[in-house]
């Protein structure tokens, strides 16, 4: 049996081919501590929030 | 990569003006019930949500800092729910409304509705068929793999970006990588060989790394499918495979599994795969790289070699339904063969 695809290779195939991968691993410097406070100063300075959802796996 | 770029890459920073970037690791701390909250399927998901926590738009995958920049732009200049957003389409469809939606769909995997909304964005905006086209036949690639389009409905699309968007080379070897996948698994490798033709002559002569490598998996296939010359196939095939391949149990059994499915090479395949039986780290895997085993021996005649081998899986894996049933069909073989 061919070998089977592990969960590392299973999260590259649910991107997509026409995307170059990366997966993401490091906190920014200067960011929320928590998603409550993500949301809050969204609401402080009208903005939205983009959620990087990564592993590091 | 998209690490490295958000703290290097000045398109990102510039873009990062215009909306909170947070970072989550979905498998720690509050990621774990975010990530269930949101139905977050594969990574890395970037998902933009208002300071109700509604979610705005959602995408998968990083495309390089100008792609993703101009996503998360799009995403921060509306932003509206998806439910709000289904609801404006409704009423006056836009192709930009289209991708949204389609990429939202999408990162839930339905790629069904993903290719309908790039379908309607493509019909909207025909200046930009081109990308959607690439865009519906890569959605269509993952929605086929949960029987969600048939190959001849993907081929139809493909013929179409092939003949009418004018894919850059890069597209090519993608849509040709494409096809020929799905081709193979339907049983169909030879309606994947205009593809492989059209990416071949578009790429030759290129210097680019990733490029190479891609051509030399589609000359493989040439080999096998034009040229019927497997020993060539062999040498490429080969070619493939990193220093200290031979010391890793799944790259062992990889080289064997493809030679069982092109009927080459079968002797070194099968001590190749018994290797990668020792070296395997689990017993799941040892059962599955006895599999490959059983089938060689079954191949080349062995079938008592082959029953032996796949008992041993059977053991070391009992629960696999797959396992038992390759018993019975190898047990079957061997009696048939001493029978008549």
């Amino acid at each position: 049996m061919r070998t089977l695809i592990r969960k590392d290779q299973l999260a590259l195939m649910g991107a997509l081919l026409a995307f170059v991968l990366g997966l993401s691993g490091t906190a920014l410097a200067d960011g929320p501590a928590t998603f409550e406070e993500a949301l809050a100063l969204a609401a402080k300075e009208n903005k939205i929030v983009v959620a990087d959802f990564y592993t590091d796996w | 990569m998209f690490a490295r770029a958000v703290n290097e890459d000045a398109t990102i920073q510039a873009a990062m003006k215009d909306f909170i970037l947070y970072k989550i690791d979905a498998e720690k701390g509050e990621g774990v019930e975010l990530a269930k909250k949101y139905e977050i399927r594969g990574y890395p998901t970037f998902v933009a949500i208002n300071s109700k926590g509604e979610v705005t738009d959602s995408w998968v995958g990083y495309g390089g800092a100008e792609s993703w920049s101009q996503t998360a732009l799009m995403a921060a200049a509306d932003p509206r729910t998806i439910p709000e957003k289904k609801k404006a389409f409704e009423a006056e469809p836009t192709a930009g409304l289209a991708v949204c939606l389609a990429n939202d769909a999408s990162t839930s995997y339905d790629f069904a509705g993903a290719v309908d909304y790039y379908r309607q964005a493509r019909e909207l905006n025909p200046a930009g068929a081109g990308d959607y086209t690439q865009q519906i036949l890569t959605f269509m690639y993952y929605g086929s793999q949960g029987g969600a389009f048939t190959f001849d409905e993907v081929e139809k699309e493909a013929q179409l970006a092939l003949n009418t968007t004018d894919p850059s080379p890069e597209e090519k070897v993608d849509l040709a990588l494409m096809v020929r996948n799905m081709a193979r698994q339907t049983g169909n490798s030879e309606r994947a060989v205009p593809y492989i033709k059209a990416a071949l002559k578009a790429t030759k002569g290129s210097t680019d790394e990733g490029v190479l490598k891609n051509r030399t998996h589609l000359e493989i296939d040439y080999a096998l499918l034009v040229d019927k010359d497997k020993d060539k196939a062999l040498k490429l095939f080969r070619s493939t495979f990193s220093d200290g391949w031979q010391e890793n149990a799944d790259k062992l059994n990889n080289f064997a599994w493809w030679c069982f499915e092109n009927d080459v090479n079968l002797e070194e395949a099968q001590k190749m795969a018994l290797k990668g039986v020792e070296l395997a780290d689990s017993d799941g895997n040892r059962a599955n790289i006895l599999d490959t085993v059983a089938e060689i021996c079954n191949k080349l005649g062995n079938c008592d070699e082959a029953v032996a081998h796949m008992e041993r899986a059977v053991e070391l894996d009992p629960e696999k339904k797959y396992f038992q049933e390759q018993l019975v069909r190898f047990q079957k073989v061997l009696e048939e063969k001493q029978t008549g």
